[in-house]
């Protein structure tokens, strides 16, 4: 039976990588379509930068965001641990 | 190929004075380097195959992220992605999206095969495929062939932008192609042979942070040649809106392609023979973890702000033309046809750094075009020493000596990588120039169908192995059996 801290941890894990799945669906993916003009029409911007490129920006950061997390709370050293870093 | 044309201005002779030794020394400085790393990997070792394939399962987590990092990226990183953005547009930038999904996948199907390969003494991904299929004779030579097919185009590749990179570095030389690729080569095995996989990884990881810099260079460059951030903006924003929006400027990245590159280049990428070795010669868990998230929230980045803009930047410097049919061909600066795009970022910053920056900005711009070359040479020394893994261990020692010894499996794996290169140069050589000589195009897609087939085989094959040799973790009250199974996407119990 798992403990409850790894239960909390595998629910976290679950959370996280549903939100990863996302955020790739949503940036490369369909999701684009929602910034994505009405034929014939301008390009929109953001901030005075493309759109789609801020798109794009804008999901690399939830992606960093979503493996820090990972790395910081789900993600363990194993069960031999770091014998030290470096090279 | 890329222009050989004088491509200094005038006005910049000083500079055009200053781009061709500060590229000699650039490039002498690196390649002595790359040699003493090689002998200084040899000095180091202890013997053994486990050592000479794996550094001795040894690897900390800067060497392990920035060679997972260096093998990762090739010269695609430096010449083709940037002109694809130059062709496509924004849409292709999109791109760099996969990265994160592949960080992703250095933690969570490397730490299992490091952890299978620890307790099974697994040295190539054939050790642990055909033991995930209970010891299955046919997956082995399976998996074996499918990644020498995966790792043979890299190699073929990546010694050809090296004598594309030559071209560039020494126009005024007779046969600048052919010695380039050829030196290449030669430097690459020769570290590799004599270091096995402690030079590759130290090498990797000089020519990684190369590559990086390189990437972010250029960018920056990119960005000034347009007068700063404020106006390249503004001149993005002119560019016609098909080069703007999804699926590009040519219509050939719709948003479900875009998502099914994106995945399955990253799976494929981060399973490949050189990456899965990368994976068992880590030192710990750990080391993958740091490897990961430095691989996820560092490289990125050097692509969205560094390579993408410099095709944006080129789109409007050196707008591209169109052809018959309304197909979009490189601008006359670059060569003028549907071939030339990947030059964008040489061109571009051989223009533009010694006017930003003056005789230094030539240096500067000397450097990138080395990096391209690091980045050509990580990927193929990766690749090499990979195959020659395969071929000692999973075809010669299973099929031909079983009783070979470690000494023999050595000289054999090194036998595979002279063969391998010296066969990469001759197919690259015969080549050049040759659009009728198709065999390089053949092997190009022998790796797609390599990154297909070793996809299907890594999940399974993880799966199986992991229930097989640790205690499955208990299952939760009323989930079915199939949950006990530790599987490569299910954590398994510490």
């Amino acid at each position: 039976m798992p403990s409850a801290p790894d239960r909390r941890r595998r629910t976290l894990g679950i959370a996280l990588g549903v939100a990863f799945g996302v955020a790739m669906f949503m940036g490369p993916g369909p999701g684009n379509a929602l910034i994505t003009p009405d034929p014939g029409s301008a390009p929109a911007t953001f901030l005075g930068v493309p759109a789609l490129y801020a798109w794009a920006l804008g999901w690399f950061l939830v992606q960093a965001l979503l493996i820090a997390a990972l790395a910081a709370f789900v993600w363990k050293d194993g069960p031999d641990g770091d014998k030290g870093e470096g090279s | 190929m890329i222009p050989t044309a004088p491509i200094f201005a005038a006005a910049d002779a000083a500079a055009a004075e200053t781009f061709a030794p500060a590229a000699k020394v650039a490039l002498g400085v690196y390649l002595l380097l790359l040699l003493a790393l090689g002998a200084l990997g040899y000095k180091r070792s202890s013997g053994g195959d486990e050592d000479y394939y794996l550094a001795g399962r040894g690897q900390g987590w800067i060497v392990s992220s920035l060679t997972i990092m260096a093998t990762f990226f090739s010269s695609f990183a430096l010449l083709s992605a940037p002109g694809l953005v130059y062709k496509t547009g924004v849409a292709f930038a999109l791109f760099a999206l996969n990265v994160p999904f592949g960080a992703v996948l250095v933690y969570v199907l490397g730490k299992r095969i490091r952890q299978a390969g620890v307790a099974r003494g697994y040295v190539t991904p054939s050790d642990m495929l055909a033991d995930g299929y209970g010891g299955s004779e046919s997956v082995r030579l399976l998996s074996a062939l499918c990644g020498m097919a995966y790792s043979i185009p890299y190699v073929v590749m990546q010694i050809q932008a090296g004598g594309l990179v030559s071209e560039i570095l020494f126009p005024e030389a007779e046969n600048a192609f052919q010695w380039g690729a050829v030196v290449l080569a030669a430097i690459t095995m020769l570290y590799i042979m004599v270091g096995g996989m402690r030079s590759v990884a130290w090498t990797d990881a000089i020519q990684g942070s190369m590559l990086m810099g390189g990437m972010m260079l250029a960018g920056v460059a990119a960005v000034a040649a347009l007068g700063g951030i404020g106006p390249f903006f503004e001149k993005v924003d002119a560019l016609p809106a098909e080069a703007l929006t999804v699926p590009g400027a040519d219509g050939a990245w719709p948003a479900w392609k875009m998502l099914t590159i994106c995945v399955v280049a990253s799976l494929g990428s981060m399973i490949q023979p050189a990456q899965w070795m990368r994976y068992y010669a880590a030192r710990s868990a750990g080391a993958l973890k740091r490897s990961a998230l430095a691989f996820g929230i560092i490289l990125p980045p050097c692509f969205l702000i560094g390579v993408m803009l410099v095709g944006l930047g080129g789109r409007i410097l050196y707008p591209p033309g169109v052809g018959e049919g309304g197909a979009i061909l490189a601008s006359e600066a670059l060569g003028g046809t549907a071939k030339d795009f990947d030059k964008i970022l040489v061109v571009l910053l051989k223009d533009y750094l010694p006017e930003l920056l003056g005789p230094a900005g030539a240096a500067l711009a000397a450097c990138v075009v080395v990096a391209i070359l690091a980045a050509s040479m990580s990927t193929a020394d990766s690749s090499l020493h990979a195959l020659s893994a395969i071929a000692s261990r999973d075809l010669y020692q299973r099929y031909l000596r079983k009783a070979a010894s470690a000494l023999e499996l050595a000289w054999v794996g090194r036998g595979a990588i002279a063969f391998g290169t010296a066969a990469a140069v001759a197919l690259v050589l015969k080549g050049y120039g040759n659009d009728h000589f198709t065999p390089i195009a053949v092997i190009a897609q022998m790796g797609f169908l390599a990154i297909g087939f070793s996809t299907q085989l890594a999940l399974r094959s993880s799966t199986n192995s992991f229930s097989a040799r640790e205690p499955p973790p208990e299952p939760p009250p009323g989930s079915s059996p199939a949950w006990s199974s530790c599987s490569a996407f299910r954590r398994c119990s510490a």
